[in-house]
């Protein structure tokens, strides 16, 4: 359930989101614009043109209490060559819920809270590096295919629970565009491996550092129905592996849908978890939190508004 | 009072009211006089010949050109001179990214390129498509010759995928001319 102090502060994120939008209206959109608010197409920047972005990340509801992660990622990017472009960017999160984590099974019959029962803060979420070259493109090729490498760092708190942590992710992934249709329908999948390093993350009966393996393939498929608009639909499989553990895994999908104009460029999707493995608490097998759905790790939905612009 | 479920309904409709109500923003360079002008300044007549393709021709036409067909409709003029036909005018859209790329199509007598211009163009990216060097690799092509990107036709690193569906739209014109308009 969404309180009222919550609606209001999503209000204040989206009503700044759009202004933003709007401010920014005035200037080009840029080449490598988002048709997807999650899979990343093989495009890259023009080079010597550079471009900005603001992505909203909503995840929220869990299996019980109230919950709400939002993260807003300022992101730049510029083009080296016509191949290559690098960019970096800066997460400020913020964390809110209560009562949104079950208690786990310490010793028979004994429960006891594993993370804090209640979180509030804003934080800066991350500082992140990203590197992305195109191999060939969907449009003079049969199929686009591009690498693209992520290198970030968590200075504050987990994103899932707010646990104290500092946390260094390295994110390859092999990005394949196949368009059809006079390019009018854009496939895309990527290949993503998350491969983290976490130090002290701090529970709240217990100090754990982690080796984290995420495999996340994602996918999209979206068709230009209309002039500047595509409509379409996106999602992802997460599974993770903590200390060469099989951990839990989900499905997420959902609607997408895109507007790119001359000035800017603007992408919204909703996901939905669909599946997931029910989790079952760190210290005993038995007790399982979410029904057929991974809600310890993540949540039941997530929505993700994204508007890029030039420099 | 805004929420979640009203943002999820809001952004489609806002996104589909900004598509609606946005200016096009387009840069034209010609209008279907002054391209006339431009293309055949020696002509004296335009005869119209615009016509609306049947399933069947445009699937020849597909074939034969190996490319899209976006319109059935064809705008097409027989361009007369003082001796007699000079050329056939072909006024064309292809897309862009987002957007559509207006560009005319000058065949001389004999159904070879003589001129390719872009007449508007409404996209951020990829203009380098009105470079004169670039639209003068189809001078002189016809139709039954192979006229691809990245083979005969040289493409513009940065423009590529308004290189590529102008490189279409010519073998697709050249077609419509040699199986429909000759035929």
């Amino acid at each position: 359930m969404i309180s009222k102090t919550d609606t209001l502060k999503l209000k204040n994120y989206y009503i700044s989101g759009f202004t933003a939008m709007l401010c920014l209206a005035s200037t080009p959109a840029y080449a490598d614009e988002s048709l997807f608010a999650y899979a990343i197409g093989s495009d890259t920047q023009q080079k010597g043109r550079g471009e900005a972005s603001i992505r909203l990340t909503d995840r929220f509801d869990k299996d019980s209490g109230r919950y709400n992660g939002l993260d807003v990622l300022f992101g730049t990017e510029y083009g080296v060559s016509n191949r290559l472009s690098v960019g970096v960017d800066l997460e400020i999160f913020k964390l809110n819920y209560k009562n949104a984590f079950a208690q786990i099974q310490t010793s028979p019959g004994v429960f006891q809270d594993f993370y804090e029962p209640q979180f509030n803060k804003t934080k800066v979420g991350r500082y992140g590096f990203n590197v992305k070259y195109q191999i060939s493109s969907p449009y003079t090729s049969k199929i686009g295919v591009a690498i693209n490498t992520e290198i970030y760092y968590r200075p504050n708190f987990g994103r899932v629970d707010g646990s104290k942590q500092k946390q260094l992710s390295f994110e390859p992934s092999l990005i394949l565009q196949k368009n059809f249709r006079n390019d009018t329908i854009v496939t895309l999948l990527n290949i993503k491996a998350e491969i983290e390093t976490v130090k002290n993350r701090q529970y709240k009966i217990a100090t754990i550092d982690a080796n984290e393996i995420k495999f996340e393939p994602t996918a999209g498929v979206s068709y230009r129905f209309a002039r500047n608009l595509y409509i379409g639909a996106e999602g992802f499989y997460r599974a993770d592996n903590a200390n060469g553990k099989f951990n839990h895994d989900s499905l997420f999908l959902g609607p997408t849908i895109h507007y790119g104009g001359k000035n800017f460029y603007l992408t919204a999707t909703f996901l939905r978890q669909l599946t997931g493995s029910p989790t079952y608490s760190f210290s005993t097998r038995d007790f399982f939190v979410g029904r057929g759905v991974n809600l310890e790790e993540e949540t039941r939905n997530e929505a993700r508004l994204k508007i890029g612009f030039n420099l | 009072m805004i929420n979640r479920r009203n943002f999820i309904i809001g952004v489609p409709v806002a996104l589909a009211a900004i598509s609606t109500v946005s200016p096009a923003n387009a840069t034209v360079y010609f209008t279907e006089a002054t391209i006339r002008k431009s293309m055949f300044p020696t002509a004296s007549q335009f005869i119209d010949r615009s016509l609306t393709l049947t399933p069947v021709q445009v699937k020849s036409i597909k074939k034969a050109a190996s490319a899209f067909v976006l319109k059935n409709k064809v705008l097409v003029w027989d361009v007369m001179g003082a001796t007699g036909k000079i050329g056939t005018l072909f006024i064309d859209q292809v897309y862009g990214k987002h957007e559509f790329i207006t560009y005319a199509l000058a065949l001389g007598p004999d159904g070879e390129v003589t001129r390719i211009e872009v007449m508007d163009y409404r996209e951020t990216y990829g203009e380098q498509v009105r470079n004169q060097n670039w639209r003068a690799q189809f001078s002189g092509k016809r139709y039954g010759q192979p006229i691809f990107l990245n083979k005969q036709i040289k493409n513009i690193s940065g423009a590529t995928l308004s290189c590529i569906h102008l490189t279409e739209g010519v073998r697709r014109l050249l077609a419509t001319k040699a199986l429909v308009l000759t035929a």
